[in-house]
């Protein structure tokens, strides 16, 4: 597959999702624009990491985890909430990454070590800076100045 | 990989935490890295 340009997925709009998001969840501080805008940077960079990884085989900083990490959960929520839609959200897929982004709700078994978690957290956060920037890195990892 | 900032200040802090718990992710086959 292709991977789309971020514009080109960013540009997507859906009113029923952000109206749904804002009645869920009225205490959230991110608003509804700005959490899909968000969910959709993800989902791109989930959809990147994935294209790299057969590009680049061997490469072994593409092994971490593209998760949703405590201080994501807002986006999270998101995500929850398009997933609400699911037509909506099968036909954004479909049109934008020609896959079905499935959801896996984590538990808590296979806990990574520490030194396990830290490799992965580092790689994983290198590879959001390198591809999305500095401002999207303290945003979903709540690191104000 | 050349050392980061903000990783590093982030990676402090969640290790100091033990924050490790995630909420969800995306599914992979074979999916490799933590699961959290």
């Amino acid at each position: 597959m292709t991977l789309p340009s971020i514009d080109t997925v960013l540009n997507y709009t859906n009113p029923r999702i952000l109206k749904r998001y804002e009645k869920d969840y009225p205490n959230n501080t991110l608003k509804a624009e700005e959490a899909f805008q968000e969910l959709l940077k993800y989902f791109w960079l989930c959809q990147k990491c994935r294209t790299d990884r057969k590009t680049f085989s061997n490469d072994e900083s593409l092994n971490f985890s593209v998760a949703m990490h405590q201080e994501m959960k807002e986006i999270d929520d998101m995500w929850h909430t398009f997933i609400l839609f699911t037509k909506d959200y099968a036909d954004f897929c479909q049109r934008y990454f020609e896959n079905f982004i499935h959801h896996d709700p984590t538990d808590e078994e296979n806990a990574p070590s520490p030194e396990q978690f830290e490799k992965d957290l580092t790689q994983y956060l290198s590879y959001i800076y390198d591809n999305l920037g500095e401002d999207t890195v303290r945003k979903w990892f709540k690191e104000y100045e | 990989m050349k050392p980061i900032p903000i990783v590093i200040k982030i990676i402090k802090r969640k290790m100091k935490a033990r924050s490790q718990e995630c909420c969800c992710r995306i599914f992979e086959k074979n999916a490799q890295g933590a699961k959290c």
